[in-house]
């Protein structure tokens, strides 16, 4: 693995009892890479997503610059990759502040206080996420847009090099959708690796430098958005017709039109 | 700081009732008020009230430990040792150590049978709930283990050696810090130690687990090792005040749930208050027990319960805060 590689996957795969979710996939990120991980769903995005953060049982290995996260020690695994998953969840209504701040979990000992640097990390997380007027208030007092934000500021604020997020976007407004995608979009330009599972293929297409496109339970698509959520893709995967159509130059992703259902190949799943 | 108010403000408390416990007695107003001189008074303080006043702190604060720390883990705050069958395993446990006649005073069997008793059914709930992990499972296992034991202590029971010795093992079982030792002290305070610090040691897990399993296990802790050592602590702390003073319940679902708010929420922060809280709750009640008219003295487990069952009752009525989810 050449030194510019940060995240190596080699083989990983993940199965629920006898069924593959995941079959055996290897692939390379390069350190400031924004990627979105996208597919129809069961197409094994979470899976994938579980066994990149090491909580689901899984074959195969994750290294990151070379060293295999499996077996580090938990607490120096935790520093390094950060997950947020697909429904988070608070069981307790702590505070904004607080519930950001157990982020910063994996940063210090039993017993320890809030040092300086995990107060700035919880700071730069509320600052970058505009959650300065909600930090006060308990988790359950918040709408739910709010709180996906304060538990997507609490994976922010564990500053991990590997930041990983189930679907960040799904509860958002279009105004919090293209903030978090900005936010996210910095966090890679800083250096760090990000990868996002998206359901709206446009925002992937406009904010992921690189895309992975998932069906049933294997990677069939990976590199720019341009090559990957092509019309014969989104036909083929997603059985929907895009609408062919650019804004400022860009291309845009629109899915438009459903398609029939077609018979079914040998060998696919349901 | 609102955390050091909390703890002094609950250690005052705790130490005021342990205070109270030692200077009131059934028989008499203060120590001995010079009856029978100094050596009495010796010997009311410290062979009577002093093992009363210790064991009330230490099984109190075991309780509402324990309490905390399990609702924590089960993120619900209708959690209590008692509920989820490790009080009545505990029970089960000392009930067969004393059918076989193997207790004594200062011997280590009934502690042990108790403690294992206690361990067993929390592995039982454990097995039936764990996969499931929500409330409904959680609490039907729990029915379902408490029945299992009280059907096996109603067994024991039946083939009671003697009518006698039935009525011991009953009379155990309501729960009582009377007549107890400073050998008793002696004999659990390990036992209880040791779970205390599994507990404690759950606490940044605990933590944790307020995001869910699978958000803690990315910062770093595992939850299966929270699990166990919440359930392994519980078991021996509690098992171990079970076999001291029989069955105390709901010290360990109220007073977790009255602190909680106190303690802003974090299941870490609550451990400590939730100690302190439950001591000065046992203790005041075992006071409050020794101030009522002479008669048959009421149990502090029956007290316990008649004030906790509508407690319990309330909270299940009551719309829940908590429990957010971002979905």
């Amino acid at each position: 693995m050449s030194a510019d590689r940060e995240l190596g996957v080699s083989a990983v795969a993940v199965r629920y009892g006898d069924r593959d979710a995941l079959r055996p996939t290897s692939f390379t990120v390069a350190a400031a890479t924004f990627v979105a991980l996208v597919g129809p769903n069961g197409a094994g995005k979470s899976s994938l997503i579980k066994a990149l953060a090491g909580v689901v049982p899984h074959a195969g290995e994750v290294a990151w610059r070379g060293r295999v996260l499996g077996a580090l020690e938990p607490r120096e695994r935790a520093r390094l990759l950060a997950y947020l998953p697909q429904s988070p969840t608070a069981h307790w209504p702590l505070p904004a502040r607080e519930l950001i701040a157990l982020g910063r979990l994996p940063h210090r000992s039993l017993g320890e206080r809030e040092r300086p640097e995990d107060a700035a990390a919880v700071d730069w997380a509320i600052d970058r996420l505009d959650l300065e007027a909600l930090a006060g208030r308990a988790v359950d007092r918040l709408s739910g847009g709010e709180r996906a934000r304060v538990l997507l500021a609490r994976a922010l604020a564990v500053r991990a090099p590997l930041l990983l997020v189930d679907e960040p976007v799904a509860s958002l407004d279009p105004y919090h959708q293209l903030h978090v995608m900005e936010v996210l979009a910095d966090y890679a330009a800083e250096g760090n690796v990000v990868i996002a599972v998206l359901h709206d293929l446009q925002l992937a297409a406009r904010f992921c430098a690189r895309v992975i496109l998932m069906h049933d339970g294997a990677v069939v698509g990976d590199g720019s958005p341009a090559e990957v959520l092509c019309a014969a893709a989104l036909r083929r995967y997603y059985r929907v017709e895009p609408l062919a159509a650019a804004h400022r130059g860009q291309p845009l992703v629109v899915p438009w039109d459903r398609l029939p259902q077609r018979p079914r190949e040998a060998g696919e799943r349901e | 700081m609102r955390s050091a108010r909390l703890y002094v403000t609950l250690a005052t408390l705790a130490l005021a009732a342990a205070a109270a416990s030692l200077a009131i007695g059934r028989t008499s107003a203060g120590p001995t008020f010079g009856f029978g001189g100094a050596e009495l008074a010796d010997v009311i303080l410290l062979e009577i009230r002093l093992p009363r006043a210790l064991l009330g702190l230490l099984v109190g604060g075991t309780l509402g430990l324990c309490g905390a720390a399990l609702q924590g883990l089960l993120r619900n705050p209708l959690a209590e040792p008692g509920l989820l069958g490790a009080s009545s395993g505990g029970a089960l446990g000392a009930v067969v150590v004393f059918y076989f006649g193997l207790a004594g005073a200062d011997s280590l069997a009934l502690p042990i049978g108790a403690v294992t008793g206690s361990l067993a059914a929390l592995a039982t709930l454990y097995g039936l709930a764990a996969r499931r992990g929500d409330l409904l499972t959680i609490i039907l296992a729990g029915i379902a283990v408490n029945a299992l034991a009280a059907a096996l202590t109603s067994l024991a029971l039946n083939f009671a050696p003697s009518p006698y010795a039935a009525l011991e093992i009953l009379f155990w079982m309501l729960g009582s810090l009377a007549d107890r030792t400073l050998a008793h002290v002696w004999l659990v305070l390990p036992l209880m130690l040791a779970g205390w610090l599994l507990v404690a040691a759950s606490a940044r897990g605990l933590d944790a687990l307020t995001l869910g399993g699978e958000t803690a296990a990315s910062l770093g802790f595992d939850p299966r090792r929270t699990q166990w050592l919440v359930v392994g602590g519980t078991a021996l702390a509690v098992g171990a005040a079970v076999a001291v003073t029989g069955v105390v319940g709901f010290v360990g679902l109220v007073v977790p749930h009255l602190l909680r708010p106190w303690a802003g929420f974090r299941p870490s922060a609550l451990l400590g208050p939730s100690f302190l809280g439950g001591a000065a709750l046992t203790l005041a009640a075992d006071c409050a027990i020794r101030l009522l008219p002479p008669g048959p003295e009421l149990k502090l487990g029956v007290v316990t319960a008649l004030l906790g069952a509508p407690f319990f009752l309330h909270l299940i009525m009551q719309p829940r805060r908590g429990g957010a989810s971002a979905a």
